[in-house]
């Protein structure tokens, strides 16, 4: 009968007991976090201590009045003349007024888009976040463009003061300005509201621009997250 | 000679003696099994009481205030919630909110975002300067197993009182998704840029805050996630689990009993989620409310 050569490998036991240990170990550190929480789930649960002084009637009732102070102290941050919020996460704005929310629209914010020059000077069209005022209001606004304006365009970038650096009519028929060269105004894109798409500022439509416009006042505050 | 006759003969010169096996006892027999059954077990039963067993039972030994229903984990297990608080718990509540709204008014005199995480009232805020810019409601809250044991300890709750500040974070999607783009050469080139369709931002919300003590909140959107998702969901678990691995790794080398981890997921919708995400700094702060 033909035999099969099978060679004969000699593991120490004690060897593979360990390793098989190291594995175990491994598992249980692993799901120990995992472990704890099923073991907690099958515990009846936390044991109430029942001793000790416990507030009487009338500490509780001064304590409830402490707690709706601190309530009302915390609502009468919120301004009470109306102000905007602009959510640029999902480009919405909310008109609101103490907390009642008198209009909302979508609106466009910034692209993140990082514009990159061939002289090493960048640009981050971001809308900023915080808190603002209505530093200025403007009719007929007209816009003062700025280099990288040009730059995108792939033009040339024309002095100071050119008359090429001045165009009418594409920021609506108003405009609100929030300091540091950002303004709420409008837009001839239409299409485009909803999508972040600006240089920072932050776009409505006619409607919801007459609207903001109207009930906003310089030093109105406007929340822009 | 053939193969069979020269196997066999080496065998019987150079290789093994063909000598009588010594017959083991049972008892040595035995004994073998069970050393090497204590070498591949003991270790891990070792560390199972360490890391899991006693913490759990030390933790579950502990007396304290009876928690709001809120603070019981909303997922499988259902504990008995027995009527009215006594006065004594409900002293001890208030005094939980007195610190919440404390908080708020603290972070309140801030000009950063901050959070606001109500669990009783399932209500997220995003606050600057004390306003509440985005109110967002909770669909779904799991909490760990351990929270309802936690909120026993007097220092727990003082702990939790406090606003927290963030260490560090994971998200599926950028806190700020920049493209960058370079200067066209002329008109034409600026045109066709211009031309190219904006593709709207698809990325799913889930993200996971962590805090001091081993405390962490996962935000997570409503609904299955729409892109990649899943793999970057997958991804962040892992870290997560690899963290905890770290940590239990960790005590079990310095023997010291494991901090619970207590885990708190709530559920918004996706707008609410992406809304909360973008607008909190790098380490913001929040107050939750347990």
């Amino acid at each position: 009968m033909r035999k099969f050569f099978v060679p004969r490998i000699h593991i120490p036991r004690f060897a593979v007991a360990g390793f098989v240990s190291l594995v175990l170990l491994a598992l249980v550190v692993s799901f120990a976090p995992a472990l704890r929480e099923w073991t907690l789930a099958a515990l009846p649960g936390p044991r109430i201590d029942r001793t000790g002084d416990g507030g009487s009637p009338r500490e509780v009732a001064k304590l409830q009045t402490r707690v709706r102070n601190l309530e009302r102290q915390f609502e009468s941050l919120t301004p009470r003349r109306p102000y905007l919020i602009v959510d640029t996460a999902n480009n919405r704005i909310f008109l609101m007024s103490g907390r009642k929310l008198i209009h909302q629209g979508i609106c466009s914010t910034g692209s993140y888009v990082l514009l990159k020059a061939g002289d090493e000077r960048q640009w981050v069209f971001k809308t900023p976040r915080g808190r603002f005022y209505v530093q200025k209001k403007e009719e007929d606004p007209v816009w003062h463009k700025p280099d990288w304006a040009f730059i995108e365009e792939g033009l040339p970038v024309p002095p100071v003061g050119a008359k090429e650096r001045y165009e009418t009519g594409v920021l609506g028929d108003y405009a609100l300005h929030l300091g540091d060269g950002y303004l709420i105004h409008g837009t001839l894109y239409k299409r485009l509201l909803g999508m972040p798409v600006t240089h920072g500022c932050v776009r409505l439509d006619d409607n919801d621009l007459e609207i903001v416009y109207k009930n906003l006042s310089v030093g109105s505050a406007v929340f822009m997250y | 000679m053939n193969d069979d006759t020269r196997i066999s003969n080496g065998a019987a010169a150079g290789g093994e003696k063909d000598q009588p096996k010594k017959k083991r006892s049972g008892f040595v027999r035995f004994a073998l099994i069970a050393a090497l059954v204590a070498t591949a077990v003991l270790p891990a039963i070792a560390a199972f009481i360490f890391l899991v067993a006693l913490p759990a039972v030390r933790l579950a030994g502990e007396r304290g205030v009876k928690p709001r229903a809120a603070t019981q984990p909303s997922n499988d297990i259902a504990r008995p919630t027995s009527g009215a608080l006594e006065r004594k718990d409900q002293f001890e509540l208030l005094r939980h909110d007195e610190a919440f709204w404390s908080a708020r008014l603290e972070l309140a005199k801030q000009p950063k975002f901050s959070l606001a995480v109500d669990l009783v009232d399932s209500l997220a805020s995003l606050d600057v300067r004390g306003v509440p810019v985005r109110s967002c409601k909770i669909l779904g809250i799991k909490t760990s197993h351990a929270l309802p044991f936690m909120f026993q300890r007097r220092e727990f709750r003082e702990r939790m009182s406090k606003p927290l500040q963030i260490k560090s974070e994971t998200a599926t999607l950028p806190k700020e998704p920049i493209r960058i783009t370079f200067a066209p050469k002329d008109s034409v080139e600026a045109e066709l840029a211009a031309a190219k369709p904006i593709e709207p931002e698809q990325a799913d919300v889930f993200f996971t805050l962590y805090f001091d003590g081993n405390l962490a909140l996962t935000v997570r959107q409503s609904g299955e996630p729409i892109s990649s998702g899943f793999q970057q969901r997958a991804k962040s678990l892992m870290r997560l689990g690899f963290e905890q691995g770290k940590l239990a790794a960790r005590s079990l080398f310095r023997t010291e009993l494991p901090q619970h981890e207590l885990r708190i997921e709530v559920t918004l919708s996706r707008e609410d989620a992406k809304a909360l995400y973008r607008a909190l700094g790098f380490n913001a702060k929040v107050a939750i409310r347990v």
